[in-house]
């Protein structure tokens, strides 16, 4: 019974967009009934109602701007975890219309009802900050008063909004002015560093971040500072040499550590670096054994071998060696946040060495890590895929038990890290390493370079090459915010189909996406994208660079979880009354079906199957080349 | 599927009017094995084996054999089970069935219209699967569709007419028939013949207007026969062969539905190993052993239907041998031995062990009884007074399992103390024969023992304290583990008797009004008045042994093996299978909730501290032979940690309750005392039920592990030095007034002995009674709120209500007299007008534990005025029991 009040619940939360409406009926998809909300009583009533919903409900509850009564209905959409930025801006609009007000007020007092204790609420804080300090410095300006009032609130997130509006808003005196005063208004200065928008405004407050390095301020203070250092683009390599003095403070270490493994190699000088490995070096001999797998000395670690590079090769053997004798060699790869990739392009071991990879996911889904032999990671990636939800190699869900694989993690979920630990291959060579979730191969993969001798190769290293022929550097972190809506049309002017049609396909976008007949069926058909959007390119470019922003409920991905406990993920293609159709890997376009009476749960995602950072490797004509392709219309 | 889709249509012209029946009739072939499968009807049919004698009888040439598959409660595709049970096809083919009778539409009625395309659908389902599988290897099985029976009125306003019911029995007997005549399976009704046989019959033929009774059996089986179409024979059925059809059905009832299932096939199977034999091994022999011996029996009772003599016993000869266990008992590598948890195989006599008590300060332990004295003590698992004032107990001399070949000898006991000397010098068996009666309670004019799966209500028609009747009163618990209850009988003072289960129980129990499922663990709630069934507390504990109401209604449970201690009101709002409350020790692998908060064993909170496990059997202080200071502590029975009697104050903090542990009110150093049952005797003195026994438990051991001990038992007491004992007012047999005014006593357990003697008086009688007893009550009097509230208890225990006196409850200044008043509104809210209002004053009460009694009754309520009124809790203080009674209340409401 419950189970299927579940599946109506999934279908229901495709009637959030209301431009779609109509296609669910087509699909036979069912509408539930909107959650009764007894909106006349009492606030705490009503809000105790709404915390009871779970996304999709919420989302169904009834809105209008014409009533008070409907303020906790968009407050509470405007707080919840897990919905999209749309959700929010739209609920926003709605307490705006309501209350009378404008949407610095209502994010002013959204922000101070956050629960600092509460991971999720924070991580809501910071997104309503974000969209707090997109408002232009005139309109920040204006709300001086409620910024200053803001920076001694008793949320944290709301301090630090104070401060970065501020900046804002032009007045960084007196933001700096206002922190100088005491320990607690300086963490919230260097807090709000990272949230002030990056580039001049952020690089201006470099010298303050530098000032609260000063051995005169209390530790918590310093360490904020060297966090938010490294958020700063600005002259790196001087803050690479003032990070490095706090690796001897067994105080600071670990954020020193952290922060210095930010900043790129570039920045980082040959004598400090030369300092800092003898430093890192003695740390680990003098570390007990039993806290050499703490996260802390992994970092460490991960520094030191990072930075043995800079080193003449006898000398960063020598060193090596050392650490050999204490520790296996670490080497860490972390997820990239909603960008389907892992933060390294590839890494070295040394041939016929012990190492441990530790995979950290700090992605909002499960990833894992699999090496494969050279030129195999389609073909593993593949039948990884393949497998669907039959657990493969020593049970391992989309690993393929084949001789291909040489080393692999199992799926790990977000938020977690495994560790795994491996001689590497005797014979030199690059070695693929991929994600082998369905789909993720295209983008999120890498190479283990085996060389004869790491400290020969570090000092001279040699980007491998791509394992799958893609040889682009990266451009930049696109945001929509790049793109000039007023320039757009003249930007497209000129474009040519042919390069559109290639870059369509270089950008892997052919492989879920149909063009002209051609291509894959996981996301829409765009043959006709720019009708549907009824010639809105603005938002279909937003589409493509912030794909969360908001998901055509048709193509959001939904987990289902089968009664034995085995997931599939993907987009429901077809569902009757007894069961599920659900395409799981667009190389496999025959659907895996699922019987309604299997299934426990179905969950859905609010987050696109569709990755961000497509575009991050094509410069502004590229993108408009693509944008252009896809527009043309018939 | 298809063919079913066209005939839907005519489903909605049945309107309660058969047509003349026109499915196959039922062909039977010599040799047939015919297996009975569905629900309670047929279940009850192999304990009242008129039918199949009469089936034998009139064909003793055909060589039947007839297996009963059957489980109370079961649907078409709807039959819970523990774990490895089996799936009905691995049953069927055992059976090597060529003929399958169903069972099937008296639960299923309930859903009324609304569900009968659903059940004719699955019906049509079932039957073309069952034709298609070859469970005998002689062919497809053939399938016969049995109608429910008409419900019978009996007469008794407390308990449906059964007009709506057999509205919808007509409907699903007429659905039947259209899936017989479309599938090809013969079909029997006996909805018609048996409602006309109810309008006809002077005597009552049903236990409960659902379920027959014996008689309705031996009526029953002529026009099932003929609704079969088969011929009966007109002599009279022969006392001879249903002796023998009794015992066959006995072997394979033992078999199919053998107690401990989850020792045997379930995961336990795999525990208990001697170093070769593990407990699946030594009873799976035990089960094909009975399967033996019922074919042996089988053949008896086709010599006998065929005129020929058989000799005086079954032979079982022939019968494979027992597996012998070596004992796993004190070697070098005992575990519990290393643990100092096995007691010692030199048992004490009773003298030796008194002088290894250690006592609180001022008390005293006497023993009352041993099996020195009465060998018939042996494993005594429970005890209770009857309101003559005398000690009842209950004995598993068979723990953990009977077995095949030997004389089932489990008892109720009666031990007399004539001479008042505080030892007992009589022992009557009230009981014999009996197998794992985990617990008992004594009302209405007898006493409900549990045997798992049932629930026997035998009474003594004679006078000689030995029981001369026994019905199977309630049927359809689980047997998964002969030590996960039932048990902790209790009776609520409102009228309502209360029994736990332990976890891997998977029980469907039928009533009147529809069936009730629980699994893993809970209370249950029966009301033998009105016959209503279901749960009280559905949350999954892990063995919940003991269950106490104090002076004011507000109960508490024990959980054994974790030794967790609930306070029960906020657990016990309506919730319905599959879901749970949630908490318990289970919590996470039984509820799995998605919501953090609702997970792990702390989602609903102890109210003690648990400091030592396991526990059984708890008990509140109420004596004034007791020090004042211990007055309202809360006692617990532990068996093992450390074979004590535990202490705790309880206080009331916030909505709810709060116990600090005190020093212990005795413990004794024979490793063999082993407390797991308590009670307050009406003098005031603590009774002690001592298991006593070397071995700790189920699971540590093979079930037929040499050492377990058969033999021994004590019953103890506490006495207070120095103080007077309770003189206990006479109540068994005296008159209402009197009986009445012992509801004023100090003593709870006096007070409850006085409820359960008038809930077996006519109502008539007490109701008028109870009114004019109330205008006497001196209103100055301390107890009056108190006396009040015994008033509605005791109307409420003869399902009737007095507005007036209600209103007076639920006003008091006393809270807890509104707290309790709240509960009865919730129980009687039927009776009630304008139920839902009263509660919604509750809701604004200036105490949070009349609140949380508000917020648990609106659970009872239909979701959408409930959930309105419910949450106006919220313009209140809410403190955590509050919110978790007011989240569980909107997780029901919120999914009706």
């Amino acid at each position: 019974m419950s189970r299927y009040m579940l599946i109506a619940l999934v279908l229901a939360q495709s009637a959030i967009a209301q431009d779609h409406t109509h296609e669910h009926h087509e699909d036979g998809e069912q509408k539930i009934e909107r959650p009764k909300i007894l909106l006349d009583k009492s606030a705490r009533i009503v809000e105790y109602q709404l915390k009871r919903l779970d996304n999709a409900r919420l989302l169904l509850v009834e809105t209008a701007t014409d009533d008070p009564k409907y303020v906790p209905v968009f407050k509470a959409i405007l707080l919840r975890p897990g919905l999209s930025r749309q959700n929010r801006e739209q609920s926003l609009n709605g307490l705006v219309a309501i209350n009378k007000t404008d949407t610095a007020t209502e994010l002013l007092s959204a922000l101070e009802s956050l629960n600092d204790g509460d991971r999720d609420q924070q991580r809501v804080g910071r997104q309503l900050s974000g969209i707090l300090l997109t408002h232009s410095r005139d309109v920040l300006a204006a709300r001086t008063d409620d910024l200053k009032k803001a920076m001694s609130s008793d949320s944290s997130v709301l301090r630090a909004t104070g401060y970065a509006g501020l900046v804002v808003a032009g007045q960084t005196a007196a933001a700096w002015q206002q922190a100088e005063s005491n320990a607690a208004s300086r963490l919230a200065y260097l807090s709000a560093v990272s949230l002030v928008p990056a580039g001049e405004t952020r690089n201006a407050l470099r010298a303050n971040v530098v000032a609260s390095l000063d051995a005169a301020q209390p530790k918590a203070v310093r360490s904020s500072a060297i966090g938010a250092l490294t958020t700063i683009s600005a002259d790196q390599t001087d803050s690479f040499t003032r990070l490095a003095e706090f690796v001897s403070s067994d105080s600071l270490r670990t954020p020193a550590v952290r922060s210095l493994l930010k900043i790129p190699d570039a920045a980082r000088g040959t004598e400090t670096s030369k300092q800092l490995v003898a430093v890192l070096v003695k740390h680990a001999e003098t570390t007990p054994a039993a806290q050499r797998t703490t996260g802390e000395f992994l970092d460490a670690m991960q520094l030191a071998d990072e930075l043995l590079r800079k080193l003449p090769a006898a000398e960063s053997k020598r060193y090596r060696q050392r650490l050999r004798d204490v520790t296996v060699r670490v080497v860490r790869l972390h997820t990239v946040e909603e960008e389907m990739r892992y933060d390294k392009p590839f890494f070295a071991v040394e041939a016929g060495r012990s190492v441990q990879v530790v995979l950290e996911n700090e992605d909002l889904m499960p990833h894992n890590l699999v090496i494969t032999r050279t030129g195999k990671l389609k073909e593993v990636a593949l039948a990884g895929a393949e497998l669907g939800t039959t657990p493969g190699l020593d049970g391992k869900l989309y690993v393929p038990d084949s001789p291909d694989v040489l080393f692999s993690t199992s799926m790990v979920n977000a938020g977690k890290r495994e560790v795994l630990t491996f001689t590497a291959p005797t014979e030199p060579g690059e070695y693929p390493y991929v994600c082998s979730f369905p789909r993720h191969w295209m983008r999120m993969y890498g190479v283990m370079v085996v060389v004869p001798d790491l400290d020969a190769w570090q000092r001279n290293p040699t980007t491998p090459k791509d394992p799958l022929g893609n040889n682009r550097a990266f451009v930049k972190n696109w945001k929509q915010t790049d793109f000039d809506t007023a320039k757009l049309a003249d930007s497209l002017r000129g474009r040519s189909p042919q390069i559109g049609a290639k870059l369509f396909k270089d950008a892997t976008c052919l492989g879920c996406h149909k063009m002209k007949n051609e291509g894959g069926a996981v996301g829409p058909d765009l043959t006709d994208v720019l009708k549907r959007w009824k010639g809105d390119r603005y938002g279909i470019l937003r589409e493509i660079i912030d794909p969360s922003y908001k998901i055509d409920p048709k193509y959001a991905v939904k987990i289902v979880i089968d009664v034995d406990g085995l997931t599939t993920s993907g987009i429901v293609t077809a569902e009757d009354n007894k069961s599920i159709s659900i395409l799981v890997n667009p190389e496999v376009p025959k659907p895996k079906v699922i019987l309604k009476d299997n299934i426990e749960e179905i969950i859905p995602s609010t987050t696109s199957m569709m990755p961000k950072a497509l575009l991050d490797k094509f410069t502004t004509d590229e993108i408009m080349e693509i944008l252009s392709y896809i527009t043309a219309g018939e | 599927m298809k063919q079913l889709t066209a005939l839907l249509p005519l489903f909605t012209l049945f309107c309660g009017i058969l047509a003349p029946v026109t499915a196959a009739e039922l062909q039977l072939n010599k040799g047939d094995h015919v297996c009975l499968v569905g629900n309670a009807l047929g279940e009850r049919l192999q304990h009242r084996n008129h039918w199949e004698t009469v089936l034998h009888q009139s064909y003793p040439e055909l060589e039947l054999a007839v297996r009963n598959l059957c489980f109370p409660g079961d649907e078409p595709f709807e039959r819970i089970r523990s774990m490895a049970f089996g799936d009905p096809d691995s049953h069927l083919t055992h059976s090597k069935a060529d003929v399958v009778v169903y069972f099937f539409g008296f639960n299923e009625s309930f859903n009324g219209d609304q569900g009968l395309t659903e059940f004719a659908e699955q019906m049509f389902k079932l039957v073309q699967e069952t034709q298609g599988k070859n469970y005998s290897g002689k062919g497809n099985a053939r399938v016969v569709l049995v109608s429910p029976i008409a419900f019978e009125d009996i007469g008794d306003p407390n308990v449906t007419d059964g007009t709506e019911q057999n509205a919808n029995l007509a409907k699903y007997t007429a659905a039947l028939m259209k899936v017989a005549e479309e599938s090809g399976a013969a079909f029997a009704d006996i909805y018609t013949p048996t409602k006309a046989l109810f309008q006809a019959s002077g005597a009552q033929l049903t236990l409960n207007g659902a379920h027959l009774n014996d008689a309705g059996y031996k009526a029953l089986a002529p026009l099932l026969m003929k609704a079969l179409g088969l011929k009966a024979k007109t002599a009279p059925a022969s006392a001879a062969l249903k002796a023998e059809v009794d015992d066959k059905n006995f072997h394979w009832w033992h078999r199919y539905r053998a107690v401990n299932g989850f020792s045997i096939y379930g995961k336990r199977g795999l525990a208990g190993t001697d170093g070769t034999y593990n407990n699946r091994d030594v009873m799976e022999r035990e089960r094909a052993i009975l399967d033996e011996m019922t074919a042996n029996r089988d053949q008896r009772i086709w010599a006998v239907a065929q005129g020929k003599s058989v000799a005086d016993k079954c032979d079982d000869s022939n019968t494979l041998p027992f597996i012998t266990v070596k004992t796993n008992v004190g070697g070098a590598n005992d575990k519990q031995r290393k643990a100092g948890k096995l007691g010692t195989l030199d048992y004490l006599s009773g003298a030796e062990q008194q002088k290894l008590f250690k006592m609180a300060d001022g008390y005293e332990i006497q023993l009352v009884a041993s099996e020195e004295d009465f060998p018939e003590l042996a494993n005594p698992v429970s005890l209770n007074f009857d309101n003559k004032g005398r000690l009842w107990v209950t004995t598993m001399q068979s723990y953990p399992h009977w077995q095949p070949k030997t004389e089932m000898q489990d008892k109720v006991l009666i031990l007399t103390d004539e001479n008042m000397d505080g030892r007992a010098d009589k022992c009557t068996v009230f009981a014999d024969g009996l197998h794992q009666p985990t617990g008992f309670e004594i009302g209405h004019g007898g006493a409900y023992i549990a045997q798992q799966p049932d629930i026997l209500f035998m009474t003594d028609t004679d006078g000689d304290d030995v029981a001369d009747t026994s019905i199977r009163k309630l049927v359809g618990f689980d047997t998964a583990d002969s030590h996960h209850g039932i048990s902790a009988f209790e009776w609520g003072p409102g009228g309502a008797l209360y029994f736990n289960e332990g976890t891997f129980k998977y029980s469907q129990v039928e009533s009147p009004y529809g069936l009730t499922r629980m699994h893993e663990a809970g209370v249950w709630r029966y009301n033998a008045r009105t016959e209503d069934f279901g749960t009280h507390v559905s949350l999954p504990f892990a063995n919940p042994w003991g269950h106490v109401y104090d002076k004011w209604g507000q109960d508490f449970v024990s959980d054994a093996s974790p030794g967790f201690n609930f306070w029960a009101t906020p657990i016990s709002g309506r919730v319905e299978y599959p879901a749970k409350h949630a908490g318990g020790s289970f919590n996470d692998s039984v509820n799995n909730f998605k919501d953090t908060a609702l997970r792990g064993r702390d989602a609903y909170p102890r109210f003690i501290v648990k400091r030592t496990r396991p526990s059984a059997g708890n008990e509140l202080v109420s004596s004034r032979h007791f020090k004042p200071r211990d007055q309202g502590d809360f006692l617990l029975c532990n068996v093992i940690g450390e074979r004590s009697i535990l202490q705790h104050s309880v206080q009331e903090v916030g909505s709810g309750f709060e116990g600090t542990e005190k020093p212990p009110l005795l413990f004794c150093e024979d490793g063999n005392f082993r407390p797991i049952d308590i009670q307050f005797a009406p003098d005031g003195t603590l009774y002690i039920c001592d298991w006593h026994n070397a071995l700790i438990g189920h699971l540590q051991h093979n079930l037929r592990e040499p050492n377990r001990d058969h033999q021994h038992g004590r019953i103890w007491r506490v006495i207070c030095t120095g103080r007077d004992l309770v003189k206990p007012p006479a109540i068994a047999g005296e008159p209402i007034p009197a009986v009445l005014d012992a509801l004023k006593e100090y003593e709870d357990r006096t007070r409850y002995r006085a409820r359960r003697e008038l809930a077996e008086r006519a109502s008539d009688d007490v109701i008028p009674a109870v009114q004019k007893w109330v205008t006497g009550l001196d209103k100055s009097d301390d107890g009056y709120t108190h006396q009040t509230l015994e008033a509605n208890w005791v109307l409420q225990s003869h399902n009737a209500v007095d507005m007036d006196l209600l209103t007076s409850a639920l006003n008091a200044d006393d809270h807890h007299s509104r707290a309790a008043a709240t509960r009865i509104l919730c129980y009687m809210r039927d009776k009630v007008p304008n139920a839902l209002k009263l509660i919604h004053e509750r809701i604004n009460d200036d105490h949070g534990l009349v609140r949380l009694e508000a917020v648990r009754a609106c659970s009872f309520f239909d979701s959408e005025d409930a959930i309105e009124t419910v949450l106006d809790v919220l313009n209140h203080d809410v403190d955590g029991y509050l919110q978790y009674t007011l989240d569980e209340t909107m997780r029901h409401l919120e999914n009706l």
